[in-house]
């Protein structure tokens, strides 16, 4: 017998997924989970940088999304440094 | 929901399936081995687009061949709504592993036929076996959280592009700057001023130095010079302007000579044409006067190389007169035929002339002969004298005569041909003459004299020109020595040594040293400009890139919009597209390391799942970290604490090292090993960690089946999980949770020892079993 995954079809295609909102929407809060928990285990600078990056781009394209305000917004993030 | 599975032929092949689960939830469901319960669970499993066989290949060809049609319903779907799946075993894929889809069999919803693969779309089916272990618990939940994160990467990474394609716009606006190396430039500007301020100042220092130690020498000079030395220095000026003026009047030979090998080289040139072309004539001759002598030899060697060749021919020319004129006398005949052929000739040349045919010559005894008539006699005489016999004696004259003739001939021939050979020397001797004239008018080798010449004469020019600058130097000197005090000379050499920081002595020394060194310095300095200009000529290149950028970007507004800034109040400027340059590069890395960063978590999770927790991979640390936070806090619930850890909080769970760490209540540190918790604990524990990580089901029904638990779960740990599983969080994530036990009591035989609702129950228990083989109850009985 063997054990059940436990996981969604839905979640092995990104097709499905991008058809369905919700579906996307939970694929990025679930993966924004990971990231973060991830993130607040990382000592090395290198890995807390590209998880932070990870994690601010997931929430920036997660749900609805419009490539331009999320550019302005990092373009701008970057300019303010 | 109900689910009823019925199989066409229910006995075939061994096998039995489960006929029935009813709409309960949760529902407990009690029965003895073999009745096919797990079956049943997989079947639905089926429908719902799972495939529980996957590591079984054997069971599922096993199945497929035993099952036969079996029809699956399942009533009570949300809205209401009826699912009736006819699965056609014969269908299915031999090979286990590949999506089922609508070779399920044959679908039918709310009546109207649809594809198999509807029932997906419906039906979530998951089972958990209580025969699991943590570690596979680990390997699920990072197989989960690796499909989660390899999703959200899929997605994502058709939004980052639409981002970098968002900035495309400005990318192209801002091709031509590097940022990053304009700020390298200024960086190497500074240091290169930087290098040329130091080269300049260490130049003017060797220069100072120099000019300093050309005043000491100046100084030491004044010094030096004594009154005789004046006079000295005038008498040697009086001998080098002596030698100069001899050393000027043989440069002036030298030179004449010079020119005038240069005029003999010119002549000896034609000289030399002409002797070559006498030489060559020469040759002409000698060649042709070999060929001479070959004929006059061959002549010769005819004639016997008689010792006087002249004296011998005309020694034959006499014989041959003296044979000719015996001959004559011998013949008279001949004379006869010769005088006839004189006459004949006479008349015919007659005739040609008009003498006529019949002109009357002669009369003979009163009969003319005319001059045709004569003609004829003639003519017929001198057949006649010459059909007659030769005297033998005359015969043997004629060919003595005819030897004569040959050997005359042949002492001509050799005479001419030695006359010829004689002329041919003549002329090779003239010629050899000739050439030996012209050899001797060339002369000895006039470019070696030459260069030999020029290199005395370069002598002699260095000589002058020594001799000239002595003379000047002198001059210098006496007229220094006119002007210059020796106090003076003095105080100077006073201050400049020390400044100097040499001796006397090593003036000369440090004066070479210090010409070298200044010329180092200001080759150095040269170097450092050059660089420095180098630099700049970048820099600029790269400032009009940023102004290029500036007037482009100034000329667009959705640009412009995008980055926040503004045109006019002197805001957009080189250095703000500089700025927005590397910004732009910035936010580039910041795409990158988010779509690597999700695509490298989920490769950490895969690793994980595979249980390869080596350190070295990008995130291992902080994810093993993460990864055993979560199932801590999984853990770490008051029901599991209670069970578990003394009712303490849960401290750490080491995935590395497979262990569980918390504190007792005498503040002591416990740990245990993952794999020492007795099955009974792991069931529970995990069966709750395992729950917590289903995601809801999209608007979709699921059955959630707790199976093969009743081993391993002691009574009150079940009542736990029974309230667990009647929580709000369960239902969130299943509408319907079914959990599989075998029969835990004997029921008819404990029917008599119980009363009142206990008694009601196990009676209820007992029909079940006798009509249907199995229980199916609430779960909420065992709470």
């Amino acid at each position: 017998m063997t054990p059940e995954s436990g996981r969604s079809p839905h979640l092995d295609s990104a097709t499905v997924a991008d058809a369905d909102p919700a579906i996307a929407d939970r694929n990025f809060a679930r993966a924004l989970e990971v990231v973060d928990q991830v993130a607040a285990q990382a000592v090395d600078p290198d890995e807390r940088r590209i998880l932070t990056a990870a994690s601010d781009l997931l929430r920036a394209v997660g749900g609805r999304f419009e490539p331009g305000p999320v550019l302005a917004k990092e373009l701008r993030r970057a300019l303010s440094r | 929901m109900r689910f009823r599975v019925e199989r066409q032929h229910p006995h075939a092949g061994g096998i039995k399936v489960l006929h029935e689960i009813p709409h309960i939830t949760p529902c407990l469901l009690e029965g003895p081995n073999g009745i096919g319960k797990t079956l049943a669970v997989h079947l639905l499993e089926l429908v719902a687009g799972g495939q529980p066989y996957l590591a079984d290949p054997q069971l599922w060809a096993s199945l497929k061949a035993s099952l036969g049609p079996t029809t699956v319903t399942i009533d009570n779907l949300a809205d209401d709504r009826s699912l009736v799946v006819e699965l056609d075993p014969d269908r299915w894929p031999d090979v286990v592993g590949e999506p089922l889809g609508d070779r399920l069999g044959v679908a039918r919803l709310d009546g109207a036929e649809v594809p198999a693969s509807t029932a997906a779309k419906l039906l979530s089916v998951v089972r958990i076996a209580g025969t699991e272990t943590p570690a596979e618990t680990v390997k699920r939940s990072m197989s989960a959280t690796r499909a989660r994160l390899v999703a959200a990467s899929a997605a994502v990474e058709p939004r980052i592009a639409a981002v970098r394609a968002a900035m495309g716009g400005l990318r192209d606006v801002l091709r031509d700057l590097d940022p990053a190396q304009a700020a390298q430039l200024r960086e190497r500007q500074r240091k290169a001023q930087e290098r040329v301020a130091a080269a300049a100042h260490a130049a003017e220092e060797t220069t100072r130095r120099r000019h300093k130690l050309d005043e000491a020498l100046e100084a030491r000079a004044v010094l030096s010079a004594r009154e005789e030395d004046r006079r000295e220095l005038e008498q040697r000026l009086k001998t080098v302007e002596n030698d100069l003026k001899a050393a000027r009047a043989d440069q002036a030979r030298l030179g004449r000579e010079a020119d005038e090998a240069r005029e003999q080289l010119v002549r000896g040139g034609v000289i030399a044409e002409q002797l070559a072309s006498a030489e060559k004539t020469l040759q002409g001759r000698l060649r042709r006067l070999s060929n001479r002598e070959e004929e006059a030899e061959e002549a010769l060697a005819q004639v016997g190389t008689p010792e006087n060749l002249e004296g011998e021919l005309r020694r034959v020319v006499a014989e041959l007169a003296s044979a000719r004129s015996h001959r004559a006398d011998l013949d008279t005949g001949e004379r006869a035929e010769r005088v006839v052929g004189q006459f004949l000739a006479a008349i015919d040349l007659a005739r040609r002339g008009g003498l006529a045919d019949d002109q009357v010559l002669l009369n003979i005894d009163g009969r003319a002969v005319t001059v045709e008539q004569l003609a004829d006699l003639l003519r017929a005489r001198a057949i006649e004298l010459a059909e007659r016999p030769i005297p033998g004696a005359v015969e043997r004259l004629d060919a003595g005569v005819s030897e004569l003739e040959e050997r005359r001939r042949l002492l001509q021939t050799a005479k001419e041909r030695v006359d010829a050979r004689e002329r041919q020397r003549v002329l090779v001797d003239e010629q050899r003459a000739e050439v030996s004239r012209l050899r001797s008018q060339l002369g000895p080798d006039v470019q070696e004299r030459l260069q030999k010449l020029l290199a005395d004469l370069g002598t002699a020019d260095q000589r002058v020109l020594e001799l000239a600058r002595e003379a000047v130097n002198l001059r210098t000197l006496l007229a220094d020595r006119e002007l210059a005090s020796r106090p003076d000379a003095q105080a100077a050499m006073d201050r400049l040594l020390p400044e100097l920081a040499i001796a006397i002595d090593d003036l000369d020394e440090a004066a070479a040293s210090a010409q070298r060194e200044d010329e180092v310095a200001e080759t150095a300095l040269a170097t450092a400009r050059r660089d420095l200009n180098s630099i700049e000529h970048d820099l600029r290149v790269a400032a009009l890139a940023a102004e290029r950028a500036v007037e482009e970007l100034q000329s667009r507004r959705d640009l412009l919009a995008l980055t926040g800034m503004q045109n006019g109040d002197g805001q957009l400027d080189a250095v703000a597209v500089e700025r927005l340059a590397a910004a732009v590069h910035a936010v580039d890395g910041r795409l990158d390391d988010a779509a690597n960063g999700l695509a490298a978590l989920a490769e950490a999770a895969g690793a994980l799942a595979a249980g390869q927790l080596g350190g070295g991979r990008l995130f291992a640390e902080p994810f093993v970290a993460a990864a055993g936070e979560q199932l801590r806090a999984d853990l770490d619930t008051p029901a599991i604490r209670q069970v578990l850890f003394d009712d303490r909080p849960l401290r750490e769970l080491d995935l590395r090292a497979r262990v569980l760490r918390w504190t007792d209540a005498d503040g002591d540190r416990r740990e245990r090993p993952l794999d020492a918790f007795s099955t009974g604990e792991q069931a529970f524990a995990f069966t709750q960690a395992r729950i917590r990580e289903l995601e809801p089901p999209a608007e979709r029904d699921r059955l959630l089946v707790l199976d093969e638990f009743g081993a391993y779960v002691s009574a009150d740990r079940m009542r736990h999980l029974a309230e667990f599983l009647q929580e709000d969080e369960v239902r969130a994530i299943a509408s319907q949770v079914l959990v599989i036990l075998p029969l835990q009591v004997n029921y008819a035989n404990e029917l008599g020892e119980t009363r009142g609702q206990l008694r009601q129950r196990y009676q209820a228990r007992v029909d079940q079993l006798q009509r249907q083989g199995y229980i199916t109850v609430p779960l909420s009985e065992l709470v």
